[in-house]
């Protein structure tokens, strides 16, 4: 641990170096670039550039009242220390931010500064204040204790046992807490007697389902529509939007595979139906996809997947249009086919146009298999020899006892560990409980212990900078794969030659081709880019009544599909910027416009400038999480860039600050942007706007779902609807018209965003928050990986073989 | 007393022809074919007749079932002792443009006494509609084919409509008779010029806002009277109901007609019909309309003053009878984007559509079908039991 005046130091000292230099140095340094603002005082931080930067601010407007002689609200300021690294510290500076950002400080009656220089120290002392909050956040002591986020759990138990455990389940896991999307930093990830009774019953949940008293059998079972009809015609199921049939029961959580024959209609605008299993207990869905098939020619779905305990419906889950409590009383009788058995009742809801196509995307079900739980023999493999075949021994009991435990707890055991989990064993025959009993209650402890569900890395007698063997493998399955490590990786870390750079390579390229690396395109990119965020705020029904939950889930599905293309094609990181490619699905495309996919999955499709997307910064994703349900907002596209392309957040807004008030009725019609830019006049915003709004003013032609759009629709006002003006200069003086060329100037400096990429990998990697410590190692991993242009594969291996990843 | 007119073989004639037997007449007895033409309507749904269609025929309503806007009369007797003698009543239903006047204002069925001669429009039973009354077989030849009546209207209606009215020209209350001719423009069909009526102490003699007796009837007296059966039907006479003697008689009853009609509508509601569906996705569309003519003008402007922000309307599916189902359950509601009034619009029409916008659409909004408006000033109410449609065969 080194201090922050230390850090500051260092950085003085790695400055003028060209290759070395900190992160936090090149970071600002690149931002300064960017912005052009206050490059000297941005160059000058530490100590010395607070002395530049901060203290004539300081003497100049507060010093005369919080000094040795007058301490104006008992608070002074020439003795405040600087070490923002100190927590009470921080504090006492986070409040001097605060009194200024509100305008509250220097008093009216005092001479005001000007709006960039309060702009500046605001900004400087944010800065610092964020840098030590990283550096509280990253400390670590002899032993350091990363608790599994529940993604991991889950994974974790499934590796490990073959048991499918799901950690969303109501009353199963709390929400692991995030920072900046990220929800496996092992400072955020405490330990409460919450969380302990949760693990200890999930244990006994998982244990009871690997090691059951009667093994279960596998059902397979069959509805048909025509039968008991006593019809000779085929009878069909018609589901219409928002409707569903229980056809499918789960008589215990585990994999089922689920077969079922339909057509599906697309509505008379080309939407697809949405199927999914809805489950009745926990009212959601469970799995779903887009089916397309004409009505005379039913194809066969195979959904196999998890599935809760439950029963579920076969459902049609595109919008609902029967929320109401009407039925679309299609006929009397049962449903043949749309030509048929159309209803006659003018009360009812209309199902088909005058051209006799169906208004709502509309499935129509034959029949439904049902085959589960399956047993896979790999996931029985798992288990292998983790249970004494013969009851009542004790010695195989023991074997198998460190066998399990070595694998649980990533690490090999003591014999004082193992003892007293057979004293246990012991106890629990002597209390009454048969051996498999007592023995499973020993093996709910082994997992209802810290040492598996924490990461531990270090040693409480020996001070050490770097991961040993089992800490590596840990700290790569856990990176690739968000899981325990395999015997492969278990077996190297035995042998003490993980750490080897040839053996490193090879297992890394062994581990990028496992299929369990998409765990790692799914979750990484989830909390890089904050997607968690998307539907945080359900945009407003009135304003958006296209949108719904399977086009919120397919704009997810975009975004992470598209982090696994760059991925698995290995494409460079400017690809995140610009493409002329995405991922679509045919819910996706019907939003932003373009020709429906010809399959209904998720697939790759190029496309057009004139289609004013590619990359990610306009996916519909990135434009909704950054909108508030209702508009979209600017400032929060700006700070979103920021933070996910730079890896720098902003300092916060000042308080109570006033909301831009709805146009009025006898006032033109005006932009966000145009009320904005007036908000932005006031001297305690100008100066942060001034920066984060050109970053978000170059989304304006996406309105708050990330629809195309020319005009902006503006509630209230008179006259038209006003264009949109998405140009704008950034603080470099390089100007922009629209998202592509603003995505095209980022383009031109890969450099700075490839770094900011790698910081957030190491976090996401580290599982701790990047300090000044760590920027020579990430620039270093940057500098690697610019010979071969970034690519995401490169960047990955370049991290693992770093210094960085094996440092502690 | 029926003896009384036989002095007036020539004008019966005339009287008989002039009460809408000029065009039923021929039909009776072989129609011509240029007549044919004009009176061989049928109707089409979603098209309004063309101005001019159809066959006039005047009887005396006989029996009506209100609710289906259905009924029948007798038609006005041709001095044929065999038509009198075996001849059905003439059924007919109401177009459901089909409108009804009574007493000088908008009324239904149910408004107009049993017994109140009748003059009315008539085009054959429209196709794809259920046709009632049914064609038989064996249709009488005294039953013309055009039983689907465009307009029904009582004498009050039917002559001051066109202008005309009556002028005593003797009384003699001892005999029941009562000498008439006619004033004004001439109706293009019915009575016209000198006709003898009879009366006697059943006639209602409407004076002022009270009732008047025989004795006020007096020559050179301006009125409008009601005329129903006599003995002497099959000749062409008839009996005097009502006499209206005065204007404020005929304003009085004028006026209370209109507010039983608007009392009656703003609980059923507007007849229209869906001109166009625009659909939308998510099944909400935009539905245009047009509403039915003869209606009081306070309900048409109370349809078009919802066509601003905040206003709005339920459109109820109704069937070719303007039955309603469950009409304030059943109904979608949704703002009245916007409307426009075509002029001279042709039979049936009043001009006016109204453009209205539903999250949800009903099957019964197709271009074509008939549904009831209810601008959101109307009330919302459940209609009694026997006026909603509970089953498809009910229909």
């Amino acid at each position: 641990m080194v201090t922050d005046r230390h850090a500051l130091e260092d950085v003085r000292e790695t400055w003028p170096m060209t290759t070395g230099g900190t992160m936090f140095v090149m970071r600002l340094s690149l931002w300064a670039l960017l912005f052009a603002v206050n490059t000297e005082a941005n160059a000058a931080d530490g100590v010395a550039g607070f002395d530049q930067s901060v203290l004539p601010f300081i003497e100049t407007h507060c010093l005369r009242c919080h000094n040795a002689q007058k301490q104006e609200g008992k608070f002074r300021l020439d003795t405040l220390p600087r070490e923002f690294v100190v927590q009470a510290t921080a504090q006492r500076w986070a409040e001097v931010v605060f009194r200024l950002n509100s305008g509250e400080m220097p008093p009216t009656k005092e001479p005001q500064p000007k709006p960039q220089e309060l702009g500046a120290v605001v900004d400087w002392l944010s800065t610092r204040i964020q840098e030590g909050e990283a550096a509280r956040m990253a400390q670590r002591g002899p032993v350091s204790h990363y608790r599994l986020s529940r993604e991991e759990y889950g994974h974790t138990v499934y590796d490990l046992l073959g048991v499918y455990f799901d950690v969303n389940l109501p009353g199963a896991f709390n929400e692991d807490p995030r920072w900046h999307g990220f929800d496996r930093i092992g400072s955020l990830l405490t330990l409460s007697p919450s969380h302990v009774d949760r693990y200890f019953r999930a244990a006994e949940t998982v244990l009871e389902r690997a090691f059951p008293d009667q093994e279960p059998t596998s059902q397979k079972t069959r509805r048909e529509a025509s039968a008991g009809q006593g019809l000779v015609g085929p009878v069909r199921w018609p589901l219409w939007p928002g409707h569903g049939q229980h056809l499918v029961t789960a008589s215990m959580p585990g994999l089922y595979r689920i077969r079922i024959r339909l057509s599906a209609l697309p509505s008379f605008k080309g939407r697809l139906p949405h199927l999914a299993l809805w489950h009745h207990q926990l009212k959601r869905s469970i799995v779903g996809l887009d089916v397309d098939a004409p009505e005379d020619k039913p194809t066969v779905i195979e959904i196999e997947t998890f599935l809760p305990e439950g029963q579920f419906n076969v459902m049609n889950e595109s919008p609902g249009m029967l929320a109401d409590g009407q039925t679309p009383s299609v006929s009397q009788s049962p449903f043949v086919n749309t030509t048929d058995s159309r209803s006659n009742q003018p009360t009812a809801y209309r199902l088909f146009n005058d051209a006799g196509q169906s208004i709502f995307p509309l499935l129509i079900v034959d029949w439904v298999e049902t085959e589960g739980p399956i047993l896979p023999a790999s996931d029985q493999k798992k288990r292998a020899g983790l249970i004494p075949a013969q009851a009542d021994d004790l010695k195989a009991a023991r074997e198998s006892l460190n066998r399990f435990v070595t694998l649980a707890w990533r690490r090999p055991v003591t014999d004082a560990d193992l003892n007293r989990y057979i004293q246990l064993i012991e106890s629990e025959v002597a209390a009454g409980e048969t051996f498999r009993s007592a023995y499973r209650a020993a093996m709910v402890a082994v997992l209802s212990s810290k040492n598996f569900y924490y990461l531990e890395e270090g040693s409480p007698s020996l001070r050490r900078d770097t991961v040993n063997d089992w800490e590596l493998a840990s700290r790569l399955s856990y990176f690739l794969w968000s899981s325990m490590p395999d015997d492969e990786l278990y077996g190297l870390a035995q042998q003490g030659t993980l750490h080897r750079p040839e053996v490193l390579r090879a297992q890394l390229t062994r581990m990028l081709a496992d299929p369990k690396i998409g765990r790692f395109t799914e979750s990484f990119p989830r909390q890089w880019l904050q997607l968690h965020r998307v539907g945080a705020f359900p945009p407003d029904a009135s304003l958006f009544p296209d949108y719904d939950k399977w086009l919120e889930q397919s704009m997810v599905q975009e975004t992470t599909g598209y982090f696994g293309e760059v991925f698995s094609k290995n494409l460079q990181l400017r690809e995140f910027l610009v493409s002329d490619w995405t991922m679509m699905n045919p819910r996706l495309a019907m939003h932003y416009g373009l020709p429906r996919p010809e399959v209904s999955s998720l697939q790759r499709v190029l496309l057009r400038p004139e289609e004013h997307r590619g990359g990610l910064l306009t996916q519909a994703s990135i434009l909704s999480l950054t909108s508030d349900g209702t508009r979209h907002r600017p400032v929060h596209r700006g700070v979103w860039v920021s933070e996910a392309v730079f890896g720098r957040t902003p300092p916060p807004p000042p308080p109570n600050v006033e909301p831009l008030a709805p146009t009025p009725s006898d006032q033109p019609k005006a932009t966000i942007r145009m009320q904005l830019e007036s908000h932005a006049t006031h001297a305690t915003c100008a100066s942060c706007h001034q920066k984060i709004d050109p970053l978000g003013f170059a989304f304006d032609n996406f309105d708050a779902i990330g629809r195309w759009r020319t005009s902006e629709q503006v509630p209230g006002g008179q006259g038209i609807s006003p264009p949109v003006n998405a140009s704008g200069q950034l603080m470099d003086g390089r100007s922009y018209n629209g998202s592509e060329e603003f995505k095209q100037l980022l383009a031109q400096d890969t450099d700075r965003f490839a770094e900011a990429f790698v910081e957030q990998l190491a976090t996401y990697a580290l599982r701790r928050v990047m300090t000044i410590d760590d920027t020579a190692q990430i620039k270093a991993i940057t500098v690697a990986s610019q010979k071969e242009e970034y690519k995401l594969r490169t960047v990955i291996e370049n991290l693992i073989l770093s210094d960085l990843f094996f440092k502690r | 007393m029926h003896e009384v007119n036989r002095d007036h073989t020539v004008s019966r004639r005339r009287i008989l022809q002039s009460l809408g037997m000029v065009v039923a007449l021929p039909l009776l007895n072989d129609a011509s074919p240029s007549l044919a033409a004009e009176t061989d309507v049928v109707p089409k749904p979603g098209t309004f007749p063309a101005l001019g269609t159809g066959v006039s025929l005047a009887g005396e309503l006989v029996s009506v079932d209100h609710v289906n806007r259905r009924g029948a009369i007798r038609l006005v007797g041709d001095n044929d002792d065999s038509r009198y003698h075996s001849a059905p009543s003439h059924r007919f239903a109401m177009l459901p443009y089909g409108t009804v006047r009574y007493h000088g204002a908008p009324a239904e069925l149910r408004d107009v006494p049993i017994g109140t001669l009748l003059h009315g429009t008539f085009l054959l039973p429209a196709e794809g509609i259920t046709a009632y009354p049914p064609i038989e077989k064996n249709q009488s030849k005294y039953v013309p084919a055009q039983n689907q009546a465009l307009t029904l209207e009582d004498d009050f209606s039917f002559y001051e409509r066109q202008g005309q009215s009556w002028k005593i020209t003797a009384v003699d209350i001892s005999k029941g008779t009562l000498n008439v001719s006619s004033l004004g423009q001439p109706s293009s069909a019915g009575l016209t010029g000198d006709c003898v009526f009879e009366i006697d102490r059943s006639t209602r003699v409407w004076n002022g806002r009270a009732f008047g007796e025989l004795k006020d009837l007096a020559p050179d007296q301006s009125m409008q009277l009601n005329l129903t059966w006599a003995p002497e039907w099959k000749n062409g006479m008839f009996h005097v109901a009502d006499v209206w003697i005065d204007p404020e008689s005929r304003d009085v009853a004028r006026e209370v007609q209109r507010q039983v009609h608007i009392r009656h509508m703003r609980t059923r509601w507007l007849p229209g019909w869906v001109d166009h569906v625009e659909h939308q996705p998510g099944g909400g569309g935009i539905v245009s309309v047009t509403l039915f003519s003869g209606m009081d003008q306070t309900l048409y402007d109370a349809a078009r003053a919802e066509a601003k922000p905040g206003g709005g309307a339920s459109m109820a599916a109704a069937e070719w009878t303007l039955r309603t189902w469950w009409q304030e359950h059943d109904s979608r509601n949704g703002p009245v984007l916007d409307f426009k009034d075509s002029p001279n619009p042709p039979p049936g029409s009043s001009g006016l559509q109204l453009r209205v916008q539903f999250s949800r659409l009903l099957e019964g909004y197709r271009a074509g079908r008939i549904i009831r408006f209810r601008p959101n000033s109307f009330p919302n109410v459940k209609l009694p039991p026997e006026a909603r449609i509970n089953s498809l065969d009910e229909r």
